[in-house]
């Protein structure tokens, strides 16, 4: 049963009494929060996703809510709950929905060793996967849910999870994190996009979520062999250009972009040695838009 | 004094190579390193038997006759200096 299958109302309930159990990825998340905007960003967002069982295995436990004490009446701040602990400090209450966002991903990069993971995007066309690492403030975001409105399918705009057995990504599909200017972007260049309403005054600046493409959420189990590794980088007023990249630089910049390659050890280098044999590696700096969407399909039909 | 090179205790080398760059993955610190030719083909070297300096020094200038022999010890020094920094060396005194 997809989560969208519920009302706003009825998705509030369940978080607030049972807890939301969902398929994120190849991850059950079971969700528990008193917070009614939390509830109404994930119907909003998390429409297509499929709703898990009570009795399957929950990978993470994650909690947001208010502490109980005389601050919940005034500044009220809320806090993240894994397993029951608390590994942060507060936030604000309003910033439930990003920080859930926030908090998955650290979940996901923290504990999920049995994928090799590394900081980039990661977007399919044909089968064959584009990774795109790049430090925040790259465009890195803005780019993927530029092209994923344009015929790519989302693996994940944060996190690429790579299959220790045969180097394959896996697919998250979750809503793509969008800031400051990007928000306005996207919503020019994609009108028809779902985004949520604009979080400000958060660590990151003004924050947004857009809602995966519905295709992205549906093909979850499809995996999708790397074919690419583009270094992206927003470079205003310029016009899109494509470099190649050392390969063994490439393997490097993975290797520090990757959350887990030091547990790894030898695996992880041979992952990537073996994923970067089957890989063109580019620089690509563009400003807009347009261009990138015509350079990425270029670059997809030349690999025939 | 002539020195002795080896591989410092412990590492464990694996080795990739794209045209003319090699990454080293040292098994026993887990870190990786980029090298070119030159310095891929001194590691492989001490990899294979620990390298009296003089004999290293005299190898070298025979692969690389159009460079002179300060030049290519100065080169040799600073390059085990640098293996010995990242932890993949080790020096000591010959006898």
């Amino acid at each position: 049963m997809r989560l969208g299958e519920h009302s706003p109302e009825q998705v509030r309930t369940i978080l607030a009494e049972t807890g939301l159990i969902l398929h994120t990825g190849p991850f059950i998340t079971k969700i528990s929060s008193a917070s009614p905007e939390l509830a109404d960003g994930l119907s909003l967002l998390y429409s297509e996703a499929q709703m898990a069982e009570q009795a399957e295995f929950i990978d993470f436990h994650i909690r947001i809510d208010s502490p109980k004490s005389i601050r919940r009446w005034f500044s009220p701040q809320i806090y993240f709950y894994f397993d029951g602990f608390k590994p942060f400090n507060p936030f604000p209450v309003e910033q439930a929905l990003p920080l859930f966002e926030w908090c998955l991903n650290w979940s996901i990069s923290q504990h999920a060793h049995q994928y090799l993971i590394i900081h980039a995007a990661v977007i399919e066309k044909g089968g064959r996967a584009v990774i795109m690492p790049a430090p925040p403030g790259s465009g890195k975001s803005t780019l993927c849910a530029g092209l994923v409105n344009r015929g790519w399918r989302l693996l994940s705009d944060e996190l690429t999870l790579l299959s220790l057995q045969d180097g394959s990504a896996v697919p998250l599909a979750r809503p793509v994190g969008l800031k400051n200017n990007s928000i306005d972007v996207i919503r020019s260049f994609a009108p028809e996009a779902t985004i949520s309403a604009v979080t400000r005054d958060t660590h990151k600046g003004a924050v947004a979520m857009m809602k995966p493409p519905a295709e992205s959420v549906r093909r979850i189990g499809e995996r999708a062999t790397p074919a690419w590794v583009i270094f992206p980088r927003y470079v205003a007023d310029s016009d899109a250009e494509l470099v190649p990249h050392s390969k063994a630089e490439a393997c490097l910049e993975l290797g520090e972009n990757a959350f887990n390659y030091s547990i790894h050890g030898a695996e992880g280098f041979q992952l990537l040695t073996g994923l970067l044999d089957n890989c063109d590696c580019y620089d690509f700096s563009y400003s807009r838009l347009s261009d990138a969407v015509e350079i990425f399909s270029e670059l997809e039909s030349s690999r025939g | 004094m002539d020195t002795v090179w080896r591989l410092e205790q412990g590492v464990k080398l694996i080795w990739h190579r794209w045209d003319d760059e090699y990454l080293v993955f040292n098994e026993g610190s887990g870190a990786t390193h980029l090298l070119d030719t030159s310095t891929a083909g001194l590691l492989q070297t001490l990899e294979s038997s620990p390298q009296h300096f003089s004999e290293l020094s005299t190898a070298c200038c025979f692969r690389y006759p159009d460079v002179s022999s300060e030049e290519v010890e100065e080169w040799l020094g600073q390059s085990l200096r640098q293996f010995e920094k990242l932890g993949l060396a080790q020096v000591e005194r010959a006898n």
